[in-house]
């Protein structure tokens, strides 16, 4: 006989499981997306060389002399309508001088500079990982008066919550901490996949959910902001983000060597007891005796996103202002830094890709249960919701793969030539985007994995043939060159098209037993 | 180099750590060792004191930043091979379970 007191402990978790049942399958498409997303976003740079072949040059040390033998040159053809430019240096992972200037109108536009030469690179014709992977995962591509960005908040609030409710309403936690029987029936199966994967990648769900909050603090909590800096947005700007800005003097004057102010910024890092090299250069009213540089150190080497700007007097070198980042700003860099991993590390950056796929494996297992559990009783009473989600389950999971990849394969397959303008061509991938997600919903109301999962199969061995017909670096030549990023996403799409495949044939088995 | 070597063992401690932990359970223990008999119950110790020593290699190899990162990174790696190898290849447990036996 039960007293009352546990009883009512009983009733609670059965609350709380009502809680992680209801918000799990009205957000899972939501969060499987934003997951989806955020995992590819963890190797962007390197699915922007496979997708924009122009780009895959050879990574070389940052030469200071490059800023006054080609960047002044470039930046002094554009004119005395530039108001701002900035360039960024070359990385292993984007290896070229990015270079992007406005215009007095406002308007500004970018150039990516080949790293030896100074020549311009062809442009792209798509928007690769950067453009269109990363902006899904941080806000659906819905920039209107932040709409995505607080959609994706939302969803990361409810990921918490299902993660603290599943902690909670998992009854055997310990003891079943191992425990995954892929030979039970599915129903069975499925729940030991949802718990393990929630289980053993526990810290990394709730940390780079929580991360992704923190990252926006602005948008999310900007009462905070306007509280603490009441009068003045330029006085925080300055005091927590440690900017540094002035007006121009209206006077035209010439500007000291750029190479000169890099090297001065990289002797102040090296006293300041971290030597390293900038990250991105920026001159403010080029031309103007008001002209000032701003250099900003790469973080390469560190988790924290601090970049220890310095600002220069463009005209007579001398120092304006040092940023030194406060401990409170130096945590939010941590916290933003686990998130955006701009660190070179590799072994940190595929575990984070291993992560962000136990994730997706949650949210996908977790709606499948769903469905499988009730799918029976749902037929019994002739309610079609299991059915809707578990055929909305199927396009969400697989059908997003499936898209992707045909965005992939779009990209390989239009011209390169310069036939199309190159924002079309563009555009042109993210229609095969979503008409390929858009087929794979429908195909999604026969309540069929497996045929989707031999179309994943198929469609990732085509993106890495295609890659190799239209570039002509096949498999084996890259791993010569050492060219990693090309080599690493054939590799990645093949491992995927043999899981795929595996998982296929053994849905197709339990087909043919049940 | 060093910092290579440090990572190895961080991995292979928290990879024989967690497979400790999982058959200090007695349902992984007769899974493994086919025996009745009950695990040893040191074993949830050691186990322990294995994650523990990863932390401190990791942290060690890699400094506080980037080794806060890693090391629960690598407890996920490790359960979930541990997890795996249970469901498919219990066998390939057997020389850890040896070890606990002597």
């Amino acid at each position: 006989m039960r007293d009352s007191s546990s009883l009512a402990g009983l009733g609670w978790r059965k609350r709380v499981s009502v809680l992680h049942t209801w918000a799990g399958v009205s957000l899972g498409l939501l969060l499987f997306a934003i997951f989806w997303m955020g995992t590819l976003s963890v190797f962007d740079r390197e699915i922007d060389r496979w997708m924009m072949p122009a780009t895959r040059v050879a990574p070389v040390a940052i030469d200071a002399q490059y800023l006054d033998r080609v960047v002044v040159a470039h930046t002094t053809a554009l004119g005395a309508e530039t108001s701002f430019w900035q360039l960024q240096f070359p990385t292993d992972r984007a290896p070229f001088y990015s270079l992007t200037v406005r215009g007095r109108d406002g308007r500004s536009h970018v150039e990516l500079l080949h790293p030896v030469s100074g020549d311009v690179l062809p442009p792209a014709g798509s928007l690769g990982g950067t453009g269109f992977i990363f902006p899904f995962h941080a806000n659906l591509l819905v920039e209107y008066r932040q709409l995505g960005t607080w959609v994706v908040g939302a969803a990361g609030m409810a990921m918490l919550v299902l993660l603290v409710s599943g902690v909670i309403i998992h009854r055997r936690l310990l003891a079943d901490f191992f425990l995954f029987r892929p030979k039970k029936q599915s129903l069975r199966a499925t729940l030991d996949l949802h718990n393990l994967s929630s289980m053993v990648a526990l810290p990394f769900h709730f940390f780079i959910t929580l991360s992704g909050l923190v990252i926006l603090f602005a948008t999310y909590f900007p009462g905070i902001i306007n509280t603490a800096f009441p009068d003045d947005r330029a006085v925080f700007e300055q005091q927590a983000l440690g900017d540094y800005r002035r007006a121009p003097a209206g006077v035209p004057a010439h500007a000291a060597s750029l190479s000169t102010l890099m090297l001065h910024a990289q002797q102040r890092w090296a006293e300041q007891g971290a030597p390293g090299v900038p990250r991105a250069l920026r001159v403010w009213h080029p031309g103007d005796a008001g002209s000032f540089v701003e250099v900003r150190r790469a973080y390469l080497d560190r988790v924290a996103m601090t970049q220890q700007t310095l600002y220069f007097d463009a005209v007579t070198g001398a120092t304006l202002f040092e940023e030194h980042a406060k401990p409170v700003r130096t945590a939010q860099r941590f916290i933003s830094g686990l998130h955006f991993l701009q660190f070179d590390h590799w072994l940190l950056r595929w575990l984070f890709f291993l992560g962000g796929l136990s994730s997706c494996v949650m949210i996908a297992t977790g709606m499948l249960f769903w469905a499988q559990a009730r799918s029976a009783r749902h037929a019994a009473h002739g309610v079609s919701g299991a059915k809707w989600v578990h055929g909305l389950s199927i396009g969400g999971v697989t059908g997003i793969v499936i898209a992707t990849l045909a965005f992939f394969i779009s990209n390989r397959l239009l011209p390169q030539d310069g036939s199309i303008a190159p924002d079309t061509r563009a555009a042109y991938e993210v229609l095969a985007f979503f008409f390929a997600w858009l087929i794979a919903m429908l195909h999604a109301a026969r309540q069929s994995w497996a045929q989707q999962c031999w179309v994943i199969a198929v469609l990732a061995v085509m993106a890495v043939i295609l890659n190799a017909l239209t570039t002509h670096e096949y498999l084996w030549d890259v791993l010569n060159h050492g060219r990693w990023q090309v080599v690493g996403m054939d590799i990645t799409l093949l491992v995927g098209s043999v899981v795929a495949a595996v998982i296929a044939r053994r849905l197709n088995q339990r087909e043919a037993h049940s | 180099m060093t910092e290579v070597m440090l990572i190895c063992a961080a991995v292979v401690s928290t990879w024989v750590g967690m497979a400790l932990l999982a058959m200090s359970q007695p349902r992984h223990w007769q899974a493994v060792t086919g025996r009745c008999a009950a695990p040893a119950r040191w074993m949830l110790g050691v186990a322990w004191l294995m994650l523990i020593c990863s932390l401190l290699l990791t942290l060690q190899a890699q400094g506080p930043a980037f080794g806060v990162l890693l090391w629960p990174m690598f407890l996920g790696l490790a359960a979930s091979a541990v997890a795996l190898m249970l469901a498919w290849r219990p066998d390939w447990l057997r020389w850890v379970a040896r070890i606990a036996t002597v």
